[in-house]
Order: C-alpha cells, then sequence, then structure tokens
C-alpha cells in the first residue's frame, strides 16, 4: 500500500486532523528519515512540527553496501527486503519533523478492511497493547 | 516486519498536513505519555545522542578489511591492544567502548557463529586462513570466552550495575555456548602454527606471541576450574600460571607494532543500545599489565578463603581481603562470594548452619547444650531437647541470612559496604529482639539459673542477677561490631568534616566501650559454665575462676594479667582443624538430614569443631579476650584522636568551614540517622556528644582516670554545669581554659600510651589467636583468638608475646598466606598510634605550651602547621585510613 488514501488537511479541518492524529496514537508507525534509516515504534506525540514521538521503538538500516537494495525499497514496500534490514532496538525516540521523508501506518489487514467497508473507525484497537482505550 | 496480515499504509503527507493545522505549542499526545517521560527520548539526528546517525557522506561499513595479511607485530599490537581494552572493561567500562571496538572480535561474533568452525573473521573462507590469522583468530575466541564467564560469574553474584562494573552485551553473543575444550585446542594448535613459524619471524615475537596465547588459555582453564570447583589448590594453579607468564611478557617489550585501524567507535552503531558513540577506553599497556598481574594474585588470595578455620577467621578474611586499596576487581569480589555462598554451600562444603554453629560456639556459647547436635535426634516432643531442636530452628532460620548479609556485604564496594550496613545493622536488630524472646524459652528449657556478675571495668560496677540471653548476646554483639564499622568507614570514606572528627571518635569509642562491656558479660557467663564444667568433671583445676574474677583489663597494667584465670591449658590432642580433604566432622554425628535441612543447611553432618567441651571454652575464652583487647585499642585510640582533635578546634588550628545553611545539631541528626533505628545502644544526646567533642567531659577528668572518664551517665549530668564552667572560664580569661587544655593534653597522652600496650599485646597475636588462620589475614578490629595457647594467662606482656609464635605450631605454616595481611593491617595501625604519639610529643604540646603563654592563634600558627590529610594521605603515609591523625608538625621558626 504505497498510495496515501486520504487527501490532506487543509488548516480549516483542524479538528478533524486533530481527530486523525488521535486515532493514530498507540499505533505503530514507521517514519523515515533523510539519512535512510527507518523507525518503527508506537506513535505517542506529536507537535505542530512534526516531531514525533515512538515509544519502543527499533531503528532499521538497508544495507548501504547493496545499491540495489535501496532502488528495490524506494520503489516498493519496505517489508519485502526485511530479511536484510539490520535493527536494533532504541527505546523511546524523538525524530524532528524536518528529517521525515516518509511515515506508514501499520494495521492489521481486518482494521483495514473494516475501515473500507464501514466509515471512520472512531476508535482504534491498538494491536499491541490491548490495555489502551 | 512484512507479515500478510499486517498492512503498511503511507500516510506522510495526511500526516505532515494534519501536523501543519495545530498551532504552536499545540501537541497530539497519548493521556498515558508524560512530557516528563519524553525528556529521556533519544532525539534521532543529533550526533551527541543518536549512535547510529551518519555524517553527510560518512558510511557506516567499516572499510577495515578483517582478511588483509598482517605481520607478526600487528597481530602482538592487536592482541595487547587488546589485552588492554578488556582490562578497562574489568575496570567498569562498557564492552561497547572495549572490546567490542575492535574489527576482529565484531567479525568473529556478529552473525553469532553456531560452531566453533564457523566462528571465523570471514565467514565460509574459500582458501585457508593464513598462519597469522589462525593466531589472532585463536586469541580472540578465548579472549571472547572468558569474558563471557567473567560476566556470568559477576551476574550470579550480588553488584552493582554501572558503579562497579557493565554487564551489557548488546545483543553479541559472547559464545557462551562453545566448550572451552575446543576453544583451548584452537589455541592450542594456533601455538603450534606460530612455532612452525619461527625461523621466520624472529624467536623473540614467537615467544611473545606464545605467552599471549598461554595467558588466554591459562585463563580459560582457571574459569573453567571455577565452575567445575577442583580442589582448591588446584584452583591457584592457573591464576599462578597467568601472573608468571606476564613476568614473562613484561620481559618482551617494543616488538609490537600497533594497529589503531583495526579498532572503531563506529562498531557501537551496530550495538543495540540508544548509547550514542562513545571513544575508546584507552589504556596503557603497562597499567594493563599492573592491573591484570593483580587480578591474578587477588585471585589466588581470594581461593584460599576455602581454607576454613573458623567462622571468626572466615569473617576476617573476608573483611580484610576486601579493606586492601586499591580493592580488588568486581569480578574477584564476585568471585569470592561465589565460592562462599555458590548454592547456597559455604565454601563448598560447609552448610550455613555449620558456620553458624561455630560462631555462636566461638562468641557466646561453646560446647553448649543447645548446640548439640543431637538435639534434633529427639524425637519425643516432649522432651526439652526436641523443644530446644525446635526453637534452635526457628532462631537459625531467623538468624541464618543476616548473618550471610555481612558477608555479602563486605564483598560490595566501600560506599555500599557502609550504605548496607546502616540497612542491616536494622535486621540485626530485629533478630536481637526475636532471640531474646528464644533466648526466654530455651533458659527454660535447661533450667538455667540467673547469674549476678561483677565488671571491673566499666560502667556497670555489679549487676543483678541475669540470665545468659546467649543468642541475643551474639546478635548484640555482631551489631555493636557493625556499628563500629559504619564510623569506621565513615572516617576511610572522609564522610566526616575535619571539624566533625572530634565527635565522631568520641562517639567511636562510645561504641567500642559498649561492645566491651558486652563482652566482659559474655565472657562473665561462659567463664562461670566453664568453672561449672571443670568442678564437675575433675577437682584438679588449679583456679576456678569466680565470675567476679572475670577480670577485664581495660586498665593499662591489666593488659598483662591474665584475664582469664588461669586456665589450664589443653594441649591440642587431636588436631584441632582436620588438614584440608579430611571430612570436616570430627566429632561429627551423623545426623538425619531432614532434621538440619532448615535454614538452608545442606550438609548431612554436623559436627563439634571443639574436640573437648574445654577446647570449646578455651577457643571461645581467648576469642572473647581478644574482642576485648580489641575493643580496648579502639576506644583508647579513639579517645586519643578525639581529643587530639578537640585540642586542634580550641586553639582554632582546625576551624569549621563557614555553614551557613545548617547547624551542628542539624548535622549530628545526619550522622547518627544510621544509628536512630537502633535501640541499644542509644544514640547519645546532641549535648552529651557535642560535651564530648569539645573536651567538657574529659577535661574535667583527672587526666588518666579511666573510671571517672567512663562515666558516661555521670558525665552528661556534669555537662550542664561544666559547660557553664568552660563558658565562665572564657569569660575569666586564658589561664583557666588553658589549664583545662593541658589536662586534655594529658589525657590523650595517657590514653594513646594505652592504647600503645593493647596494642603490644595484639600485635603477638598468632595466627589462631587473632582468628586469622587460614586463607589470609586477620585482622585488627577484630582480632579474635581461637583455640590457641593461652597467650595472656600469664605473666608478663612480653612472654605473652614471644611465647604466642611458638606455642602455635601452625602459625608459621606455609603457603597459607598466614596472617600476612593481619599483620599489615596491624603495622599500619600501628603507625597511626606512632604518629598520635609523636605529635602529642611535639606539635600538640608545644601548641599547647604557646596557647599557654597567650601566644595567639596567629603566633601559634606560624610555628606549628596542621594539616588533616585526606584518607588516601594516611595511607600512602602508611598509615591505617580508620585513623585521619592530623599532620602537626612544629616548624622552628621564631
Amino acid at each position: 500500500m504505497s498510495e496515501d488514501p486520504n487527501t490532506t488537511f487543509l488548516p480549516e479541518d483542524r479538528d478533524d486532523a486533530t481527530d486523525w492524529l488521535n486515532s493514530l496514537l498507540n499505533k505503530n508507525l514507521r517514519v523515515s528519515v533523510t539519512d535512510g534509516r527507518m523507525f518503527w515504534g508506537q506513535f505517542k506525540c506529536v507537535d505542530a512540527e512534526s516531531n514525533i514521538i515512538l515509544h519502543s521503538a527499533y531503528e532499521y538500516r538497508f544495507p548501504t553496501s547493496s545499491q540495489a537494495y535501496e532502488s528495490a525499497t524506494s520503489s516498493s514496500s519496505a517489508g519485502k527486503v526485511k530479511v536484510d534490514l539490520t535493527s536494533r532496538h532504541l527505546g523511546l525516540v524523538v525524530i524532528p519533523g524536518q528529517y521525515i521523508t516518509k511515515i506508514e501506518l501499520e494495521e492489521f489487514a481486518s482494521q483495514v478492511r473494516a475501515r473500507n467497508r464501514g466509515f471512520g473507525q472512531g476508535f482504534h484497537p491498538g494491536w499491541r497493547d490491548g490495555g489502551i482505550s | 516486519m512484512s507479515n500478510p496480515g499486517i498492512i503498511a499504509t503511507n500516510i506522510t503527507k495526511k500526516f505532515l498536513s494534519a501536523c501543519k493545522t495545530l498551532e504552536t505549542g499545540e501537541i497530539v499526545k497519548d493521556g498515558y505519555f508524560t512530557l516528563f517521560e519524553a525528556v529521556g527520548a533519544l532525539e534521532i539526528g543529533d550526533p551527541k545522542m543518536d549512535s547510529g546517525c551518519l555524517a553527510p557522506g560518512e558510511t557506516l561499513e567499516e572499510t577495515y578489511d578483517v582478511n588483509r595479511q598482517l605481520s607478526a607485530p600487528e597481530v602482538l599490537g592487536i592482541i595487547d591492544q587488546l589485552l588492554c581494552l578488556e582490562m578497562a572493561w574489568h575496570l567498569g567500562y562498557p564492552l561497547a567502548q572495549t572490546i567490542l571496538t575492535s574489527v576482529y572480535i565484531e567479525a568473529l561474533v556478529e552473525p553469532a557463529p553456531a560452531t566453533l568452525q564457523e566462528a571465523d573473521f570471514v565467514r565460509n573462507r574459500k582458501t585457508p586462513r593464513d598462519p597469522m590469522t589462525t593466531v589472532l583468530r585463536a586469541y580472540c575466541l578465548g579472549l571472547v570466552r572468558t569474558c563471557a564467564d567473567v560476566l556470568e560469574t559477576i551476574r550470579d553474584e550480588l553488584y552493582y550495575e554501572e558503579e562497579d562494573f557493565v554487564t551489557n552485551t548488546y545483543r553479541r553473543n559472547l559464545m557462551d555456548h562453545i566448550d572451552r575444550y575446543e576453544i583451548r585446542d584452537e589455541i592450542l594448535s594456533a601455538k603450534h602454527t606460530l612455532h612452525e613459524l619461527r625461523a621466520e619471524i624472529g624467536t623473540d615475537i614467537t615467544q611473545a606471541l606464545s605467552f599471549r596465547l598461554e595467558l588466554r588459555s591459562a585463563f580459560l582453564r582457571a574459569l573453567e576450574l571455577i565452575e567445575d570447583r577442583g580442589s582448591p589448590d588446584s584452583l591457584q594453579i592457573p591464576w599462578c600460571q597467568m601472573h608468571s607468564v606476564w613476568e614473562a611478557i613484561l620481559k618482551l617489550p617494543g616488538l609490537a607494532k600497533e594497529v589503531p585501524e583495526a579498532f572503531s567507535t563506529k562498531l557501537q552503531r551496530k550495538l543495540a543500545s540508544s548509547m550514542p558513540p562513545r571513544p575508546i577506553v584507552t589504556l596503557s599497556f603497562d597499567e594493563a599489565a599492573k592491573h591484570f598481574k593483580k587480578l591474578c594474585s587477588d585471585a589466588i588470595d581470594a581461593i584460599k578463603i576455602l581454607d576454613y578455620h573458623d567462622s571468626q577467621s572466615l569473617l576476617n578474611f573476608v573483611f580484610h581481603y576486601q579493606a586492601q586499596k586499591p580493592q580488588p576487581l568486581v569480578y574477584i569480589r564476585c568471585l569470592l562470594q561465589n565460592l562462599l555462598f555458590k548454592d547456597m554451600v559455604l565454601l563448598d562444603r560447609l552448610s550455613i548452619r555449620q558456620v553458624m554453629d561455630d560462631d555462636l560456639s566461638i562468641a557466646v556459647m561453646p560446647a553448649h547444650e543447645l548446640l548439640d547436635p543431637n538435639n534434633d535426634l529427639v524425637e519425643a516432643p516432649h522432651s526439652a531437647r526436641f523443644a530446644i531442636a525446635h526453637q534452635m530452628e526457628l532462631f537459625r532460620k531467623r538468624a541464618a541470612q543476616v548473618y550471610i548479609d555481612i558477608f555479602r556485604v563486605l564483598c560490595q564496594n566501600r560506599c555500599r559496604v557502609r550504605r548496607m550496613l546502616c540497612h542491616l545493622i536494622q535486621d540485626w536488630e530485629q533478630v536481637q529482639l526475636d532471640a531474646e524472646d528464644i533466648d526466654q524459652l530455651l533458659q527454660i528449657q535447661i533450667d538455667e539459673k540467673p547469674l549476678a556478675y561483677q565488671s571491673q571495668t566499666t560502667l556497670t560496677t555489679g549487676s543483678e542477677p541475669g540470665y545468659s540471653l546467649p543468642l541475643s548476646s551474639w546478635a548484640y554483639l555482631y551489631k555493636l561490631r557493625l556499628m563500629e564499622w559504619i564510623v569506621q568507614l565513615g572516617f576511610e570514606l572522609e564522610v566526616y568534616a575535619p571539624d566533625e572528627l572530634a565527635g565522631m571518635y568520641w562517639y567511636l569509642s562510645h561504641l567500642a566501650k559498649t561492645r566491651a562491656q558486652h563482652v566482659e558479660r559474655i565472657q562473665a557467663f561462659t567463664n562461670h559454665r566453664f568453672s561449672e564444667l571443670r568442678s564437675s568433671s575433675s577437682s584438679t583445676s588449679s583456679t576456678s575462676p569466680s565470675p567476679s574474677s572475670s577480670s577485664n583489663p581495660p586498665p593499662p597494667s591489666s593488659y598483662t594479667k591474665p584475664p582469664i584465670p588461669a586456665t589450664p591449658w589443653i594441649p591440642p590432642t587431636q588436631p584441632y582443624h582436620p588438614p584440608r580433604g579430611w571430612p570436616v566432622s570430627i566429632s561429627s554425628s551423623l545426623s538425619d538430614p531432614s532434621s538440619t535441612s532448615g535454614a538452608g543447611t545442606t550438609g548431612t553432618t554436623t559436627y563439634h569443631y571443639s574436640t573437648t567441651p574445654e577446647a570449646a571454652f578455651t577457643r571461645s575464652l581467648t576469642y572473647l579476650r581478644s574482642t576485648i583487647l580489641d575493643a580496648a585499642i579502639t576506644w583508647e585510640f579513639a579517645d586519643t584522636v578525639s581529643v587530639i582533635y578537640t585540642i586542634l578546634s580550641r586553639l582554632s588550628l582546625v576551624t569549621p568551614p563557614p555553614r551557613p545553611y545548617g547547624t551542628d545539631e542539624q548535622r549530628y541528626e545526619v550522622r547518627m540517622k544510621p544509628f536512630k533505628a537502633v535501640s541499644l545502644p542509644e544514640v547519645p544526646s546532641y549535648q552529651t556528644w557535642k560535651g564530648h567533642a569539645l573536651g567538657i567531659g574529659t577535661g574535667g577528668v583527672n587526666a588518666g582516670g579511666k573510671a571517672g572518664k567512663r562515666e558516661g551517665e555521670e558525665g552528661e549530668g556534669k555537662e550542664g554545669k561544666e559547660g557553664g564552667e568552660e563558658r565562665q572560664g572564657e569569660e575569666k580569661g586564658e589561664k583557666e581554659g588553658e589549664e583545662k587544655t593541658s589536662h586534655l593534653l594529658k589525657f590523650a597522652q595517657q590514653a594513646v600510651g594505652q592504647a600503645k600496650k593493647a596494642f603490644e599485646v595484639l600485635e603477638g597475636l598468632g595466627e589462631r589467636e587473632a582468628f586469622a588462620a587460614g586463607g589470609g589475614g586477620g585482622g585488627f578490629s577484630s582480632s579474635i583468638p581461637s583455640s590457641a595457647p593461652p597467650t595472656a594467662t600469664s605473666g608478663s606482656t612480653a612472654t605473652a608475646v614471644g611465647g604466642a609464635g611458638s606455642g602455635n605450631t601452625r602459625q608459621e605454616e606455609p603457603g597459607k598466606g598466614g596472617h600476612k595481611r593481619w599483620m599489615e593491617n596491624v603495622s599500619r595501625y600501628r603507625r597511626s598510634v606512632e604518629k598520635a604519639e609523636r605529635i602529642l610529643k611535639e606539635g600538640i604540646k608545644k601548641a599547647v605550651e604557646m596557647d599557654a603563654e597567650g601566644r595567639t592563634t596567629e603566633e601559634i600558627k606560624q610555628v606549628v602547621k596542621v594539616k588533616v590529610p585526606r584518607s588516601e594521605e594516611v595511607w600512602e603515609q602508611g598509615g591505617h585510613w580508620w585513623w585521619i591523625v592530623p599532620d602537626v608538625e612544629v616548624v622552628e621558626s621564631t
């Protein structure tokens, strides 16, 4: 799913935007940054400059030696090259908005289907931690 | 990450635009997430925090080729660098800054090799390894494996992360799954390879490399033996080998060629850590060698702990071993714990019960029916012995932990020791209270008669008949000792400011006196039981000790008096201690294992250390005597030092720094906080303490008058009055105050003289009497004799000193470590005493005289230079750093 299915928010959609961001809380995000790394973790906090805080984050680094992989990852989803990613547990991280190149939301296929079928999942059953809500 | 059930959606645009709608300062966050937590978050892209952040153009990959051809000097250089890094790790730096910065180690352990064959710098090698790489690989394998073992030992014991050691391996596998034998085989074959090259690379360098391989192999062997628990003697062998290999290595210097590019901080970015890159810890080779050699010799000494003689020698061993400066490295301290407690079996062969019973027998109840292992065999529930066994078991269960904790605590770093002792005394307090209940139940069972005893020395001038209360007495004795240690460690760790020393040394003296009194009480009961025993068994005993004759000799002259009424010395017809390797039990009776299984006991045999009741009594009385001796020295010398500081502060030669934010009283509260939780001995009131610190109570007393000086209660009463006098004195003029100061001086001189006299007796103690038998030193602060010959039973001090050595058959036995450490401690102590004596004769006397002549402080300062040394300086001067004796020099100028 490389396409962004939703449109952008305009400043006047402020409440919608905030609601939407709130709905993302505690979900798993993949955030790529300018130096090519990708961070995966639970979304905890964001501010106006898109500084994102991820909890229990892992760092994924694409093998720099093989350019082939890089081209492969830039075109399609990162998931396909999983075996070659080197990961490191980092814990709580702040990713400054200025470095962010890509943000991806991870969801269960079932959730996506449910949303596509029905409308606006108002609530988010965080899949990693059944405890939030 | 790619899981068919999970779908990733690109939400970049939407997300960023949604954020833009937020106002500055507004945030969206999870309700359970606090911004406080966010402070701890790692900022990505910040080179100071983000270890994964790369500078523009920088690559993550290390450019160093691990497959390159290495020359022999280069291999030597890498190995030496690894040795330095390994030592830095032992000293407390993380692996990330030490050996994991090596490109070779990284290549070896990552990805984790499944087999030894796989473990190589280059995986799936097509061409054979060249010989030099083979050598380096074998060395690295050994290194990694030893690190794994060291780590395991440390993790199993009590230590403090960060404070002592960093155990983090950053998810690197240190090959703990690979057999040590296989690695040692690799090392061996690498040595063969090396020797085939001898002609090519030169003899010296072959030797140098070979020694390093040898070192690694011995280290592996050492760790293996500790795990497998060979015999104590064999445990030492590889450590001795390592030590001598180091000597050999140091004889071949200057052959190595450094390869700095084989180490890189970049490797830290691959480690599982949020730590930003930190520099490689550099330790010089000489320094590393020094630490390594100390590691080996400390290990050799530590293993000697397995040579158990008696519980007090064991305690002394641990105490003095850990008091070394510098303290042994954390690995060694954990090794000592491992040897002591592994699987709750003390020293590999004793149950906690055995050691505790031994200790009870030494301290409070030699040959006591309460300790009779046969009690456990009685099954009749109405029998007194059954009840005794039950109650004793309850007590052991209660006390075992705190008893063991003493040993454990002593194995920590010095600051921790003090801190943990402060907690431990509270536990002991509780044990003491519980023990009192048990004592009362037991005294009914054994139908004990109360006994009135007379103390000749201390505050109590006689007492109501009382019961012996052995168990709570034992607990109280330990508690007092721990309290003294806490104060002493305060001096060692420089907890107290110079102007507080007068008061704190006075408190130490107060504690030591309390201990002496308490031991006297124990001694009275023990003597009483001993005389009963002898009168019942035979009538040949020369003198029957009566309770009142349980003389205890703090007054100077009586140090030489026989503290125990002429106890006939019972020659050890049977070896007091079995030679190593013998079963522990001497007069052992096999006991039902189930009956001893409580309190963590695992032994299948119980034993009496003492072959005869007489020997047990003799041992116990020797212990009590030397404890009193020790306490007496402590109090006399503490008094001396306290008064020295009092004089100095009176003459304004030691002045407190300005302290606008606190009062002396508040500070006193803080100092006494650890002791507040203890009901007995009570913490003296601030007024009492202050009075003593100012020398009011002391000075008023006829100098040297022991009796006068010891009246704690009385002194308190006088305090107010004397305080008043003091003030008046100051008003009246110099004359009166000066007289008092000179009294103080006289008092201090006498106290130090007494300390010295007592000291001479102490110095004469053999290892058994000093309870420093076995592996290593015993020590001053608890010089406790055991079954040893009757040192001071009769005659003068001199004969006691001379006789002690010769009378003790095992004392000089070589290879035991002897009581060398104990002696060293004593000699340091002696130097401190002598220094105090000297300054009292010279500097302080001069100052007091000048004060008497009406000179001003400034004038005195011109002539007499006073400096309060740091505790390290005391150590460097050869003194004992529990005794901060000031430097007072007379500078003849005018």
